[in-house]
């Protein structure tokens, strides 16, 4: 333990060491022991907790309009195929049926990347 | 580190409440844990408007994933983690460089001797002029500093609420201290 290390806990654990050194230290536990002068607005509690309790509304609305709209394109699709009799192999989606492990494989690689990507940056974000 | 039990249990309640959308126990703990949030932001931020705009977003983002929270840690902990990464999105898109200390040497001699040499101890108090340093440190000794002098956080509580590794902690600890000590002394000096 360096001369440092013994001053900085000596003046943790309550102790006055003497000389230059420690008095330097005492100004700088003080100071950090000092709350900032930070302080929020008077009614920061009551905005921020209205705002949770709103946005969490909007939010669900947001998602029933999402899986509702998602529900009824795929009714429609699924319409449009039963009465117009579409296979994928008609005209140029041919080309979509005779490549079809190729594409399953670029769209799961696609959304494997995309996964680890955002895993990735995540875990980084913070990193040192 | 765990928490004690009863204050496990203290938060448990709390955020079971907080989760059912109970309005009046997220004001609660928005009451518990602001100074914790706007010590942890302002040290790294210093625009008010900026220390505002994060404090209210980490709060809205402890509302969103509380239902998530395990119980691991603290709830103050785990709060002071949300804080401590909306803090350095900020700076990162301020492009304020965070991701390494600048190089010891140069500025630790940097630090110590940038001081106004008309500046003298009768003409500011040295204590605030002490929280000025601070404030020039690098972010990660800011918030290890603020972490374990006014939170009363532990290493192992800070490694959790940072992601810093507990030696790191204790290591930035001692030079953020041992640095600000280096420049009291050039002010002391000059009292004497």
């Amino acid at each position: 333990m360096n001369k440092d290390e013994l001053i900085q806990n000596q003046i943790e654990s309550g102790c006055i060491p003497e000389g230059t050194d420690a008095e330097a230290y005492r100004v700088v536990f003080s100071a950090v022991r000092k709350e900032p002068s930070l302080k929020l607005p008077d009614d920061f509690v009551v905005r921020v907790s209205s705002i949770a309790l709103t946005s969490k509304k909007t939010f669900d609305w947001d998602k029933l309009i999402l899986f509702g709209g998602l529900g009824i394109f795929v009714f429609v699709l699924g319409y449009v195929v039963a009465i117009t009799g579409f296979k994928i192999s008609f005209g140029k989606f041919s080309f979509l049926a005779s490549h079809a492990p190729l594409i399953s494989f670029a769209i799961v690689f696609i959304l494997f990347l995309n996964w680890l990507d955002k895993r990735l940056i995540g875990s980084r974000k913070i990193s040192h | 580190m765990p928490a004690s039990h009863s204050e496990m249990n203290d938060d448990q309640a709390l955020a079971s409440q907080v989760a059912q959308g109970n309005q009046p126990a997220f004001e609660l703990l928005i009451r518990k844990h602001q100074r914790l949030v706007a010590h942890m932001v302002g040290r790294l931020v210093n625009n008010p408007e900026d220390l505002e705009e994060i404090c209210q977003d980490v709060f809205l983002k402890v509302y969103d994933k509380i239902s998530e929270f395990n119980f691991q840690s603290k709830l103050s902990t785990w709060i002071a983690t949300i804080a401590y990464r909306h803090a350095i999105n900020h700076l990162r898109k301020k492009k304020i460089m965070i991701a390494d200390l600048p190089e010891d040497k140069n500025f630790a001699e940097q630090f110590i001797s940038d001081s106004n040499p008309h500046e003298t101890l009768h003409d500011i108090e040295m204590e605030e002029l002490t929280m000025k340093m601070i404030d020039q440190l690098p972010p990660q000794y800011k918030i290890v500093l603020t972490l374990y002098h006014l939170e009363d956080m532990n290493y192992a509580e800070i490694g959790q609420a940072t992601g810093m590794p507990e030696g790191t902690v204790k290591n930035y600890l001692f030079r953020a201290r041992h640095l600000l000590k280096e420049k009291v002394k050039t002010y002391l000096a000059k009292e004497v």
